[in-house]
């Protein structure tokens, strides 16, 4: 009877361990500010056992259109939820036409989206509409990675809706991918500027991206650089700290990334783990005569009432510790608008056509977030 | 042997009892949870949720009411510029924010003097938490603006012959409570135009540009932009290919 006991006592322990681990792996998601349509969750793969998981805000503000809020990630079902996100908006979208007027900031006008319906969202396509002016896509985003006859598709969440902005829409996408990339984009399309139907111009999306690795406290940005020794054959990859607040320029020879870490969280190898905004522009980066345009990327520390672009020198103005600390990052992209005769045609003294959709956007790319890529058996 | 069976099965039954235990405890628990989160659903919004037309028009007129804010607009002619809920950090991380807590950034609107207000609102507390004063220039436009500047321009003799006999046919785009605008609408809508020439009183004035779409087609003509601040119209040639 008492080897009974024993025994007993052994499964019960046994099973209570097993009972504990199968809790931690199904700990509870966050707790969010959204709830209903604003609120998004989504495991990958959408078939079979989760491999990662997303769960995010969005908000629709009027002028900024589609924002994100509050996106976590989780590298696997046994791991903890990392918050990357608080806020990500474009701030701003700065029009100079070629002739230097007109001017336009029409992140100025408080426009509101665009209806969306099945047209624009199609439930066969994996769409889902949310409050009428979001569009919700799961789907196929091709290969995820090949080996010879080895292969995995990867799969993505993409979010977007259009800012009703006069003639023009601004399609906002934002793509939340399997393999914990998030990436942004602006497509500019619509009607060309009634009385300048030819006349090029620059669509300039100034996003601002208040990432929070693990939280606000503690985050430093690097400059991720690439340099060739020339003349010579090898080649250096440094990160400079960026200590203060500031705005940079981004050089496609150097590769410069803006790198988030921060200080306390590292992967189970225990490197330090980062998330690198990198441009992924359309041809180039435009520069003006107007200051905040003069840099690609700025860092500035956080602070609720800075949210406008085109008032970004001053926010840096006199520079403050950005290191280990709450940070902010912004990015400005170029769509440049050549007309052509694909946009439309005058007919009866009215613009007759549409402007097809041209692109630009970056990337927030994990590094050493994972122990190694959980997408290969 | 037979003993040791008998401890086995013994230990074997205590466990499932102990499992049945735990299960039936763990759906009990899992019934209350759903039956509950329902409930929160139906009281607690999230703090980020669109406000329900009862929340907008509480946190206006909290606004309204507060002496720092009256300071500042005023209370004739004070418009409703946007309120939108928003998130304030709050201690070192996401965990210790109330994600319930609605706290609505409502901005005010004084067409003249041109003076806005940026004010932030508690609404579970009835009471405002803080009030910017803007500068013209900080306030967006909106469709009240664009009425405004519509209502100028159509008092030109120029935009009434280019529009000709269905001037008054155009509808200001994104109008509150409005249906949303069918391709056969004609519509007028408006882009804050900013000037770099700082001779030009747009450089420092709200400024905004008409354009008319008939149907699915904007009009090349007239191209108008209009000076809010000094209630100027000023009408623009067509530029050619």
């Amino acid at each position: 009877m008492k080897s009974g006991y024993f025994s007993a006592m052994a499964l019960l322990c046994l099973f209570v361990c097993i009972m504990g681990a199968s809790a931690a792996a199904q700990a509870a998601p966050p707790a969010m500010p959204c709830s209903r349509a604003n609120l998004v969750d989504q495991k990958f793969p959408t078939s079979g056992p989760e491999i990662t998981h997303w769960r995010l805000c969005w908000q629709a503000v009027a002028g900024n259109g589609l924002v994100i809020h509050w996106a976590y990630f989780r590298t696997s079902p046994t791991k903890p939820w990392l918050f990357v996100l608080w806020d990500g908006r474009v701030s701003e979208i700065f029009v100079p036409y070629h002739t230097g007027n007109p001017r336009y900031y029409d992140v100025g006008f408080g426009f509101g989206l665009t209806p969306i319906g099945s047209q624009d969202c199609p439930p066969t396509q994996g769409g889902t509409v949310l409050a009428g002016s979001v569009c919700k896509e799961v789907r196929d985003r091709g290969l995820s990675w090949k080996a010879d006859s080895q292969v995995y598709r990867g799969e993505e969440l993409v979010l977007w809706s259009a800012l009703a902005a006069a003639n023009y829409n601004y399609v906002m996408e934002w793509t939340f991918r399997d393999d914990g990339i998030v990436m942004g984009r602006v497509g500019a399309t619509s009607h060309n500027l009634p009385g300048r139907e030819y006349e090029t111009h620059v669509h300039n999306p100034i996003w601002r991206l208040d990432v929070d690795l693990n939280g606000w406290p503690n985050d430093s940005v690097a400059l991720g650089t690439h340099t060739e020794n020339l003349p010579g054959l090898t080649a250096t990859d440094t990160e400079p700290l960026i200590s203060v607040e500031s705005g940079m320029q981004w050089n496609p020879r150097h590769f410069h990334s803006l790198n988030v870490s921060d200080s306390g969280l590292l992967n189970s190898k225990g490197h330090k783990t980062e998330f690198q905004l990198i441009p992924l522009p359309t041809g180039g980066l435009a520069q003006h005569q107007e200051p905040f345009t003069k840099n690609d990327f700025w860092v500035t520390r956080y602070n609720p009432t800075e949210m406008s672009a085109g008032n970004l020198v001053s926010y840096i103005s006199p520079p403050q510790a950005a290191a280990n600390s709450d940070i902010v990052l912004w990015y400005r992209g170029s769509v440049h608008h050549h007309p052509r005769d694909e946009d439309g045609e005058m007919v009866k003294g009215a613009w007759h056509g549409v402007a097809l959709i041209m692109w630009t956007g970056w990337m927030l790319k994990p590094h050493d977030l994972f122990d190694r890529t959980p997408f290969y058996p | 042997m037979l003993s040791r069976h008998k401890s086995l099965m013994f230990a074997l039954m205590t466990v499932v009892a102990v499992a049945l235990m735990l299960g039936a405890r763990s759906m009990a628990k899992g019934a209350l949870a759903a039956e509950q989160s329902e409930q929160i659903d139906a009281t607690e919004r999230g703090a980020l949720d669109p406000l329900t037309p009862d929340e907008e028009g509480a946190a206006e007129r909290i606004a309204r009411s507060d002496n720092r804010v009256k300071e500042i607009v005023g209370e004739q002619q004070v418009r409703l510029v946007s309120a939108t809920p928003v998130l304030i950090k709050r201690g070192e991380s996401p965990e210790k924010i109330d994600v319930h807590q609605r706290a609505i950034e409502v901005v005010l609107f004084r067409p003249q003097p041109e003076v806005g207000a940026r004010v932030l609102v508690n609404l579970a507390q009835n009471s405002v938490a803080n009030v910017e004063r803007l500068d013209s220039r900080q306030v967006p436009f909106t469709p009240d603006d664009l009425k405004d500047a519509f209502e100028l321009a159509l008092r030109e003799p120029q935009v009434q012959k280019a529009l000709g006999s269905e001037a008054q046919s155009f509808h200001i785009q994104g109008q509150r409570n409005a249906p949303p605008a069918t391709a056969s609408e004609n519509l007028v809508s408006g882009l804050p135009i900013r000037s770099s020439d700082p001779k030009d009183p747009c450089s420092k004035h709200r400024c905004l540009q008409l354009f008319f779409r008939r149907g699915t087609d904007f009009l090349s003509e007239p191209v108008v932009t209009v000076d809010l601040t000094a209630k100027h119209v000023s009408i623009e040639g067509r530029k050619s290919k």
